[in-house]
């Protein structure tokens, strides 16, 4: 294990670095003059992001397959989302679903 | 402040927003009793979840120290995996407030906070949306994070009661409604295919800053 400080300076370059990155996107966006066509392309850039992080996380553990149980889970979660469920409904099935088939022993 | 972001949002979407909380905090504990288990100081792991407060990144920067790696290049993993949080904060720039209050605004930006944000019809709701959620994370991360690592794992794991599978839900069930718009559904699958094809291969984090290039389909 390194020593304290060195960790300790990694994470005030993780933590201040992360920082800057939410605060340079906010102000940048506040001080761009958009046109609608503009803001409209950066909602959909919020959005791809967030699609993409969803199914990464659904279907990825790092590099490799997250496995059946999870895939369910979020499967079913999307189906009854689509159906307009109350989301309460949608959170609470999703982990019940993968929890139930890890029991069942799907991986 | 939280009695007019708490009386502006409907009792389902305050619902949604503290089961989430609470999924965050259990992933926490979690994050915590590991950190321990790899042989870091308790309070590590607890100023990590302070001054970083994004979850997979710290999970990241903890687990290659651990393995022996740099910890400055556990820091740049770390960076990486964050480096989405500059497009969302260009969506939610008006949501994370003016002066001061941005400076805190801009702290508790995270996945979640973003989702529920953006969700939210009127620019009220979303304002109450997204700092309701951000700040329920801010707390209950550290807490949790400090809870795991003085306790040890007190809570089941997240996988065995199926957490895991509750923050794609969540961001799923909230993105899906934004596809009604053609161009939208568009441009978020075909960034999507991107991401998803190239995470057997690039660093964590890259994918999905690679699934920017889906917004240059379409461009009309």
């Amino acid at each position: 294990m390194p020593g304290t400080w060195t960790i300790l300076a990694a994470l005030a370059v993780l933590g201040a670095g992360t920082y800057l990155m939410r605060f340079s996107g906010a102000k940048l966006g506040s001080r761009l003059v958009l046109s609608e066509r503009a803001g409209k392309m950066l909602n959909d850039a919020a959005t791809t992001l967030l699609f993409s992080v969803a199914l990464a996380t659904t279907f990825f553990e790092a590099e490799h397959f997250a496995g059946m149980a999870r895939v369910a889970g979020v499967g079913v979660a999307v189906l009854l989302a689509w159906r307009k469920v109350p989301l309460i409904i949608v959170i609470l099935a999703a982990a019940a679903v993968t929890a139930l088939l890890r029991f069942l022993g799907v991986p | 402040m939280l009695r007019t972001y708490l009386s502006a949002l409907d009792s389902e979407t305050k619902k949604a927003i503290f089961l989430v909380c609470i999924a965050v905090g259990i992933v926490g504990v979690s994050y915590g009793s590991l950190a321990i288990v790899y042989g870091f100081p308790l309070w590590l792991p607890v100023l990590a979840s302070f001054i970083v407060l994004a979850g997979a990144s710290e999970f990241m920067f903890i687990g290659i120290i651990a393995s022996g790696g740099n910890p400055f290049a556990a820091a740049m993993a770390g960076l990486l995996v964050n480096a989405r949080h500059i497009p969302f904060g260009v969506a939610v720039r008006e949501l994370v407030g003016s002066r001061l209050t941005s400076l805190l605004g801009c702290h508790i930006m995270n996945d979640e906070s973003v989702v529920f944000g953006l969700a939210q019809r009127t620019p009220e709701k979303q304002q109450a949306a997204y700092w309701l959620c951000g700040l329920g994370v801010a707390v209950i991360w550290p807490a949790g994070t400090l809870l795991g690592a003085a306790v040890g794992s007190l809570v089941p794991s997240p996988e065995l009661i199926g957490l895991d599978a509750v923050f794609p839900a969540i961001l799923l069930a909230l993105v899906i409604p934004a596809f009604k718009n053609r161009t939208t559904r568009i441009r978020a699958s075909a960034g999507a295919v991107i991401s998803l094809a190239a995470t057997p291969f690039a660093p964590v984090g890259l994918p999905v800053l690679l699934s920017m290039l889906g917004l240059l389909t379409r461009r009309k």
